[in-house]
């Protein structure tokens, strides 16, 4: 098994998806949005994650799953291996940022797209006069993109202040 | 053709004329345009294919004229879709789209890092502080974005011409939210450019699809590429014909085997440092207004590997270059090649090989009759073509429904239009051969070895026979 994705396992062990249960669009969009955040994190995977249409979405990492999941079928040399002390530290502040607010309002999926997707536009995205957006921007972008999102404001400013806790705001990465 | 985009024509073999707008005309005379011609498209398929020696810089032209080609298809339904400043940066996306590009292609910028080790560790072994490791190389994707927004000749020509540089990586990189991304879509120019050139110039037949039938045939509804019904046929066409190509050049054993061999010299020569030690280099050296980067092409490996053919300091090195020099490439000794549905498991060969391959080399590089050690040993599994991506998890039921879902992972999938209006993905159709095509996964594994000849090879060709089939050969 590479070595690359024998991490791609450890990680996925660790956030819950280690046997790659993602039969369902929800659960892939969760996936998506959380290896996003996680590598912003400074677990770089080297997943480049474009707008297309709906992102971020990155499809290497689509990509990557499905032939994780036929490898896991006969090959078990993940086995052999953990992820070190620092790494695990980092998993901490996903969860900071990843953990879902208590309200009704919002399901995990839609919470971490609307999460990645702030980040994305603050700091990746491109329109046309971009120059260094705050928030109003970022959401009005945000709700001309994805209009299931357009109504969401107050959720969008809860997943900006828990950006910036981490300091997400600021910079594009953690490291 | 707009009077506008004849400003310079060029005539290339596969599309016939190209024209050129004026300041394409003055961005493909910069030298670091002109340094796509010393990058071969396809790496060291010459080997194979003499004939193929086509470059990078006919292959970004290729690709702006079939970018042109498809926006004026849409804007012949609908003259709004596409607005004319949007179709002149999208041109210029096209043309710069692999700006960024590293001698022999993918070849230097893959160099093993070993970065996941940063990240993990065996289980039983004590941590250990974090060596400091040089900055991984850009991919050439990020070294492009470094040319267009920072070298002076690129960035001037396209600022003085009201084009912000950002406007066109966002473009490139597929990261612009307002225009569409035509570059990496599931009928993606880049795509069909190099299928049709890879054709020509290698001389096989498989890639030769009817790009003005497709093209004629194309709309862009919702932001998306969708193909006309009565043009499926040649999608099919094209879709197979990228799956034949595949095997016959991409991955054919021996340019594979060439191109493992220069990653071994490439990673020996960074280890020594005679290359490029660090990413941050490699992007200082692109953002530098000098030569430097312009010398960044196929001609610096070249006159490296000349270089070390007589290296008496390293034998390794100096033996895998003469092998380049004189067209030795490694054996390849052994290979499974299967072609399984989704969700099948692969045969019991194939799985063994996988799973055992890392403590049999070390047996046969002790072994008295083989005794060959473990660095001239290749082995690969490697990720074949798929006629369509399929999400494996998906019923094909399912994938046809879901064309209007947001699920991302549908988006990349072919999409057509029926008379009635109705737009499916492709391989929903049963009466589309990818309808089946699409649910198989090919499976490839090779072993290859290093300055060995045909006995030898056939001697170990049975010990692995004898490893993985031992009850068949009794």
């Amino acid at each position: 098994m590479n070595k690359d994705h024998i991490l791609l396992k450890l990680v996925l062990d660790k956030i819950g998806f280690g046997n790659l249960q993602i039969e369902n669009f929800t659960a892939r969009k969760i996936l998506q949005k959380k290896i996003y955040l996680l590598q912003l994190m400074g677990i770089d995977l080297g997943y480049r994650y474009n707008w297309y249409l709906y992102g971020p979405y990155c499809p290497a990492f689509a990509n990557d799953t499905f032939t994780l999941r036929d490898e896991i079928r006969y090959d078990d040399e993940f086995n052999n291996y953990e992820l070190n002390s620092k790494t695990n530290s980092k998993f901490d502040k996903l969860n900071k940022i990843a953990s879902l607010p208590d309200t009704p309002q919002i399901n995990e999926a839609e919470w971490l797209e609307l999460v990645a997707s702030l980040h994305y536009l603050k700091h990746i995205a491109y329109w046309s006069g971009k120059d260094n957006p705050e928030f109003e921007e970022v959401f009005q972008k945000l709700g001309e993109s994805k209009p299931h999102l357009a109504g969401k404001k107050k959720l969008a400013k809860v997943a900006w202040e828990r950006l910036d806790d981490v300091g997400l705001v600021r910079k594009k990465t953690l490291e | 053709m707009e009077d506008k985009f004849r400003h310079k024509i060029i005539i290339d073999p596969v599309h016939g004329d190209i024209g050129l707008s004026k300041l394409e005309t003055e961005l493909i005379d910069t030298p670091t345009f002109q340094r796509l011609r010393g990058i071969k498209q396809l790496g060291f398929a010459y080997m194979v294919y003499p004939n193929a020696r086509h470059s990078r810089f006919e292959h970004s032209l290729g690709v702006m004229h079939i970018m042109s080609r498809i926006l004026e298809s849409f804007q012949s339904k609908d003259k709004n879709v596409v607005s004319e400043e949007d179709f002149r940066k999208q041109r210029i996306a096209a043309l710069l789209h692999d700006i960024g590009h590293y001698p022999y292609s993918h070849l230097m910028e893959k160099i093993y890092w070993g970065s996941e080790q940063k990240y993990m560790r065996k289980k039983g072994q004590s941590e250990v502080e974090d060596a400091s490791q040089p900055k991984e190389y850009p991919k050439h994707d990020r070294l492009g974005e470094i040319v267009i927004t920072e070298r002076k000749d690129i960035r001037e020509k396209l600022k003085g011409n009201d084009i912000d540089p950002k406007d066109i990586v966002a473009i490139v990189r597929g990261e612009h939210i307002e225009i569409p991304p035509l570059l990496n879509a599931s009928l993606d120019v880049d795509r069909l450019d190099y299928l049709v050139r890879d054709s020509f110039n290698t001389g096989l037949p498989y890639g030769r699809v009817d790009l003005n039938y497709i093209v004629n045939n194309l709309e862009l509804i919702d932001k998306e590429i969708v193909v006309r019904a009565k043009a499926r046929s040649s999608i099919e066409h094209m879709l197979m014909g990228r799956y034949f190509m595949f095997n016959t050049v991409y991955m054919h054993k021996t340019v594979f085997a060439f191109e493992e061999m220069i990653r071994k010299i490439v990673f020996i020569l960074w280890e020594k440092g005679k290359i490029y030690k660090s990413g941050e280099d490699i992007e200082k050296m692109a953002r530098a207004d000098s030569d430097e980067f312009l010398a960044f092409d196929d001609g610096y490996l070249d006159k490296l590997i000349d270089k070390h053919a007589n290296d008496r300091t390293d034998k390794t090195l100096a033996a895998l270059c003469r092998a380049v020099k004189l067209r030795k490439p490694p054996k390849l000794v052994y290979e499974i090649s299967e072609l399984t549905f989704n969700d099948s498991n692969p045969s019991g060969e194939y799985a063994v090989l996988r799973r055992g391959w890392s403590d049999k080399v070390k047996e046969f590089a002790k072994d008295a009759n083989i005794g060959i050690p473990e660095d001239r040993w290749i082995f690969k599994d490697i990720k074949g073509p798929e006629f369509e991506k399929v999400h494996p998890f998906m019923s094909l039921a399912e994938a046809g429904k879901l064309y209007d879902s947001k699920e991302q992972v549908l988006r990349e999938l072919v999409k057509v239009k029926k008379r009635s209006g109705e737009i499916t993905n492709l391989l929903a159709d049963k009466s589309s051969v990818l309808h089946y095509m699409s649910r198989l996964k090919p499976k490839l594994c090779r072993v290859y070895v290093i300055g060995i000849d045909d006995t030898k090879a056939r001697q170990i060709t049975e010990k692995i026979d004898e490893w993985l089939r031992p009850s068949e050969l009794g």
